[in-house]
């Protein structure tokens, strides 16, 4: 199947201490394709990487066959066939939640009139269930809202690759589980492939098409979620099992003498 | 060797000085603990224990423990080593490279403020024939946010400071009997160097700091990078709508202010110079010309562009938590005062 985006030998470093020391991976049109790792393994950075927000320090990235080299920022007709749902949500604090899903259509589309604009909004307000929040503001909804709003401005636009860092961290089982569902659907309906940055075990095993793993800056394991999960790899095992590894502890005792 | 009975009980409260008796003996010889007491220990008697072990070894002379109880011994034999690890040099400690890497931060700070006057020049121009174009409700609020909400701060000041200013010097012309020139003194300084420059510096406190801490805190909370994932310039979005109501509310602010500042004048000129309204104003206007509005306004309008272009910048580039969102705003004042300050100067050296 056709490769949409290509992560090709990407390197990246924060001043001297180097993140991503080679990262290559694809994601093939439709498909959910996860970053996982452990904390501070650089899944944030990769995606930051990706999307061009910082710049990389070699290797290149092929989205809808057209090559970004390292220090090359993306161009607007590709930013505008992806949509981003940040950790945080990302709204513009003093644009209404309807205003915040339209900035990518008043960036796209100008002179489409206003009522059309609010029509789409609606659409897509009601595609992540929180049309009745439309005239309300960031401040005013709950934190879960504020991700289903942010992931309505994201499919704004309908993008075919949809990026997600951490979707339902910080969200309560039952909120969680239906921003999985949620983006399930939108993968269906709308065909959107996606991205995913996460560490929630439970999103993972539903949403979840192939991953990457990443250990020390490297692809550790890239394949499906079967073939991580009966993986006897120990690091992934204790990743999908939620298990804790063996403590290695400091044998470097003191030697106190002691006399009777 | 010196021999320490230690109590029956090792405890915060009585290790600190029983720590530093130890340390003592130890740095002048072989120390010899005497356990026979000891009973019970709390929390810091392993820092205790492995503070004197770590001494003795950097030493060479020999910690003894005896008559120790079986607990005791047992829970210190499992004692591992409690180093702290070594803290990364952050910088350089050298002078030299201290002040190259200030200077090197100013360049690339003036270097980053020169690209985005550019571009805001550059969007404010072409703007309107973008895709994206301005928004110039955006423009009307910021105005009214950064322009005309700072109206009275900035008269309040500049007319106490005019007040002052002319209260003082004409204590000096009345001495020498040049009361009469005060009116076309204070006109001319008014009008080219007060009002523009406390007006500009009263606005970097207060709405330079007010931009610097909104864009800090969107760049903190990630909405400058969904700006940038939605294919917006942050410039356009952010940047040139502050850049174009300070550019306007700027100069109207400072001639406000220079107004404001000339009738707190007349009030020192008529009450201690015994100088008539007509009479004041045919000196006010013996002391400036239409060259010194263009002047002054000029002026006004870089030093706007000042505060706004370097705190749109300090808040672009933070990053980092809370902490930054203070640091931008309080960095932004600072670094705007400074320049207003310095390109007043080179303003006087161009102008006069």
């Amino acid at each position: 199947m056709e490769e949409i985006l290509k992560v090709d030998h990407l390197k990246a470093s924060y001043g001297k201490e180097s993140i991503l020391k080679d990262i290559t991976f694809g994601v093939k049109k439709g498909e959910i394709r996860m970053v996982l790792g452990s904390s501070g393994c650089g899944k944030s950075t990769l995606l930051n990487n990706i999307l061009k927000f910082i710049k990389s320090d070699s290797g290149t990235i092929t989205y809808f066959g057209k090559t970004f080299d390292a220090k090359e920022g993306l161009d607007s007709e590709t930013r505008m066939r992806t949509g981003v749902l940040f950790q945080s949500g990302a709204l513009i604090a003093d644009l209404t939640i309807a205003e915040n899903a339209m900035l990518p259509l008043k960036r796209s589309m100008p002179y489409m009139p206003k009522s059309q604009m609010e029509a789409i909004v609606a659409d897509r307000l009601e595609k992540v269930h929180l049309l009745h929040a439309f005239h309300k503001y960031p401040g005013e909804i709950s934190g879960g809202m504020k991700k289903r709003a942010a992931l309505a401005r994201a499919i704004a636009l309908k993008p075919e690759l949809l990026f997600c860092d951490e979707p339902s961290t910080g969200l309560d089982p039952v909120t969680a589980r239906s921003l999985d569902e949620l983006l399930l659907e939108l993968r269906d309906t709308l065909g959107v492939s996606m991205v995913i940055v996460s560490h929630e075990l439970e999103s993972i095993k539903i949403i979840c098409d192939r991953f990457v793993y990443l250990k020390d800056g490297y692809v550790h394991m890239d394949g499906t979620l079967q073939e991580g999960m009966q993986s006897e790899d120990p690091i992934l095992k204790h990743f999908f099992n939620r298990q804790c590894p063996k403590e290695t502890k400091s044998t470097d005792f003191y030697n106190f003498e002691f006399i009777d | 060797m010196v021999t320490i009975v230690l109590p029956d009980s090792l405890t915060a409260a009585n290790s600190k000085e029983l720590l530093r008796n130890c340390k003592k003996q130890l740095h002048m010889g072989d120390l010899c603990l005497d356990g026979s007491n000891l009973n019970t220990m709390d929390y810091s008697a392993d820092a205790f224990f492995a503070l004197l072990a770590e001494l003795a070894e950097k030493t060479g002379n020999h910690l003894k423990l005896a008559h120790f109880n079986d607990d005791i011994k047992a829970h210190l034999r499992d004692l591992r080593k409690m180093v702290p690890p070594a803290r990364p040099q952050k910088g350089t400690n050298n002078v030299i490279e201290m002040l190259g890497g200030v200077g090197f931060a100013v360049i690339r700070e003036a270097f980053e403020v020169l690209v985005l006057l550019f571009m805001a020049i550059y969007w404010t121009v072409f703007g309107p024939f973008d895709k994206g174009k301005i928004h110039f409700g955006g423009v009307a609020k910021q105005m009214f946010k950064l322009g005309s909400e700072a109206l009275g701060i900035c008269v309040l000041m500049v007319g106490l400071i005019c007040l002052t200013m002319a209260l003082q010097s004409s204590v000096m012309l009345n001495a020498v009997g040049g009361g009469s020139y005060l009116a076309s003194g204070l006109g001319f300084l008014i009008f080219a160097e007060i009002g523009p420059l406390l007006t500009t510096i009263i606005l970097s406190g207060r709405s330079g700091s007010a931009i610097a801490a909104e864009i800090a805190n969107m760049s903190v909370c990630e909405e400058v990078k969904a700006i940038k994932s939605m294919a917006i310039p942050p410039v356009q979005y952010l940047v040139v709508p502050r850049f174009i109501a300070l550019s306007i509310t700027t100069p109207i602010l400072s001639f406000c202010s220079s107004i404001i500042g000339c009738l707190a004048g007349f009030l020192i000129a008529y009450f201690f110079c015994d100088i008539s309204f007509s009479n004041y104003m045919m000196g006010i206007r013996d002391g400036i010309d239409p060259m010194t509005f263009l002047k002054s306004s000029i002026k006004a309008l870089v030093f706007g562009w000042i505060v706004t272009l370097i705190a749109c910048n300090k808040g672009l580039n933070a990053h980092g938590g809370a902490e930054a969102v203070g640091k931008a705003t309080t960095s932004s004042v600072v670094t705007s005062i400074c320049c207003i300050v310095l390109s007043d100067t080179l303003f006087a050296f161009i102008f006069y």
